[in-house]
């Protein structure tokens, strides 16, 4: 007999064609496996994909963060600090612009949320004004031109007029933010004309950053710096032990699918042994067996894993991944609600493709070559 | 030609379930011929099939193919022989449930590497041949013995082999089918084909195809 020279390929062809009639027969038991794989995938992708895209966010808002902060402690605690400090450290060689912000939190007990009140030094709102984060306009229920009412620190009514809401593309650190003007923001909380909440500093070179802070420390004992880069490993920290803790959690629902692939695996029935048997008998040989029952765990975890990552992918960025938001989003009652950039990631889908298709490929494959490894005659006798 | 030397094959050996299927056999068989394994059930017919085949390898002894030891190839060399030389006949059919008439006699060409339209305009000639044009994809659990058993010859006759190894080929049918399936293997003997098959139906030795008869019984030779 003459095989032109594709025969490999042709050979190929007959045992996916094979393995696909295969999957056919066993449809239930297939279907079912294919379930529980594009859930697991499902699962797994969504909070690697949804921990990653917040990180990514996060890294992105504080590349408008100063390089510095500067703080005052006392007694271990954050304190206003005194404007003069202002002056001390616009002198320090390094320091490009120093400029004082002010911001606090309030608990308001008719939403039962926290807002974050902020003045900022750019474009300020009008006195008596305040733009408010999307999360808030939605629990209050405001808009624009309504009015927000708030108990000031000594339980006076305060009357804010809505100028804006804000776009929800900044969501994850603006979902409860209000921004008010510095003279209500220091009428508001009781706060002296001569405090700030911290100092924002920007250095001219981003390699003198260390030697910047330590000029501060020495001229202002009391004071903590922090570091951009210090800000971005603690969010970096925040997401990642929550992504753990929801993936510890999901490491029991990738034990049970090892589970029922170790079954499924170890498990090989009379009538699949009999069926290896009448292949090799009429002249398929232990590799022949083992290449169609790899297409055949290949076609169904790799489609399990296409349409599992998928779903994940639509879950993340275009559901606002309602399964994660409590655990991966924040404390705060106000949840940001905001879309992801959609994002995709070659190393990130190598690994878990990795993590979850190769292992149930081996899995499946050891039994099989027990099998195809006995003689035809052996396996048809049993 | 097919010689079989001082050929023993036992199962479990050493285990307390050792069993001796066939003991020191030695005969040879002429190509283009029919030739018959008779005896009653358990006398190693089925084994010394698979022995000839290189379905499994004999415990001791030489099985030789036109000269060429092939009892003790590796199993690549086996498995390009099983293919390419024989073509089997079992006796419960054994075809695949749930796959299609078409599929089933495609099966042993698919790891060939042979372009797929090909074997499959020679499934499908040879399907007509056996009259079962119309059934090629019905599943095979679906078909009458009779059918299954031509399927059977069909899916055997794919690789175009030179011997045909029919174990008990009339065992699940009635006498009309039994002709049919006597007469294809007359037909398969007149295209030059070697023939050899397992039997203890009185009818396969009564039509006049069987040209050649070793007796055996309890894994013995009586007479060849």
């Amino acid at each position: 007999m003459s095989f032109p020279h594709n025969a490999w390929l042709e050979s190929q062809r007959g045992l996916i064609d094979f393995s696909i009639a295969n999957l056919g027969r066993r449809r239930g038991r297939n279907l079912g496996l294919f379930l529980a794989y594009t859930l697991l995938v499902f699962l797994l992708a969504s909070v690697v994909l949804y921990g990653d895209a917040l990180r990514r966010e996060a890294r992105l808002l504080l590349a408008d963060a100063p390089e510095l902060v500067v703080q005052r402690l006392t007694a271990g605690r954050h304190d206003l600090l005194p404007a003069e400090w202002l002056d001390r450290v616009r002198g320090l060689r390094g320091v490009r612009a120093a400029e004082g912000r002010l911001w606090g939190y309030h608990y308001d007990p008719a939403a039962q949320a926290n807002y974050t009140l902020l003045a900022p030094n750019d474009a300020p709102p009008a006195p008596g004004q305040v733009e408010i984060g999307a999360a808030l306009a939605r629990a209050s229920g405001l808009d624009v031109g309504d009015v927000l009412s708030l108990r000031g620190f000594d339980g006076k009514p305060f009357a804010f007029n809505i100028s804006r809401v804000f776009e929800a593309e900044s969501e994850l650190v603006s979902a409860d933010l209000m921004r008010v003007n510095a003279a209500d923001f220091r009428a508001f909380f009781g706060v002296e004309p001569d405090l700030y909440t911290d100092l924002a500093l920007s250095v001219a070179n981003p390699r003198e950053v260390r030697k910047v802070a330590e000029k501060v420390l020495d001229r202002l004992p009391g004071a903590r710096v922090i570091a951009r880069e210090e800000m971005r490993r603690t969010y970096e920290a925040a997401f990642n032990w929550r992504q753990g803790v929801l993936l510890t959690f999901l490491s029991t629902i990738l034990l049970a699918f090892a589970l029922l692939a170790w079954d499924k695996a170890s498990g090989l029935s009379a009538e699949e042994r009999r069926e290896i048997g009448i292949l090799k008998a009429l002249g398929w040989d232990t590799g022949d067996v083992l290449r169609m029952k790899l297409w055949e765990g290949a076609l169904v975890s790799l489609c399990a894993f296409l349409v599992g990552y998928t779903l994940a992918w639509l879950h993340v960025f275009y559901a606002d991944a309602p399964l994660f938001t409590a655990v991966l989003k924040g404390w705060s009652v106000l949840y940001p609600q905001f879309r992801l950039a959609p994002q995709i990631d070659l190393a990130q889908i190598a690994t878990l493709f990795f993590l979850t298709v190769l292992p149930y490929v081996a899995a499946t494959i050891a039994p099989v070559w027990r099998a195809a490894t006995l003689d035809p005659d052996e396996v048809m006798r049993e | 030609m097919i010689e079989l030397v001082q050929v023993s094959k036992t199962f479990n050996a050493g285990q307390p379930n050792e069993f001796h299927a066939v003991r020191e056999v030695s005969f040879s068989i002429e190509p283009g011929r029919v030739t018959a394994l008779r005896g009653p059930s358990g006398s190693g017919k089925t084994t010394l099939l698979g022995l000839i085949g290189g379905l499994t390898r004999p415990s001791s002894g030489r099985v030789r193919l036109d000269g060429r030891d092939i009892s003790a190839l590796p199993e690549r060399f086996l498995t390009e022989l099983r293919r390419a030389t024989f073509g089997f006949v079992f006796q419960q059919f054994q075809l695949i449930r749930g796959l299609s008439v078409l599929e089933n006699v495609m099966l042993p060409a698919t790891p060939t590497g042979q372009p797929y339209a090909e074997v499959r305009t020679r499934a499908l000639q040879l399907l007509a041949d056996f009259d079962l044009d119309g059934r090629a994809e019905a599943k095979a659990q679906w078909l009458s013995g009779g059918e299954a058993q031509r399927v059977a010859i069909a899916r055997a006759l794919i690789n175009d082999p030179k011997v045909i190894l029919a174990d008990e080929p009339t065992a699940h049918l009635d006498s009309v089918l039994s002709r049919q399936i006597l007469a294809i293997f007359a037909d398969l003997r007149a295209q030059g084909r070697s023939v050899i098959l397992s039997s203890h139906d009185p009818l396969v030795f009564e039509v006049g195809l069987v040209e050649r008869v070793v007796d055996i019984r309890d894994g013995r030779v009586t007479q060849a």
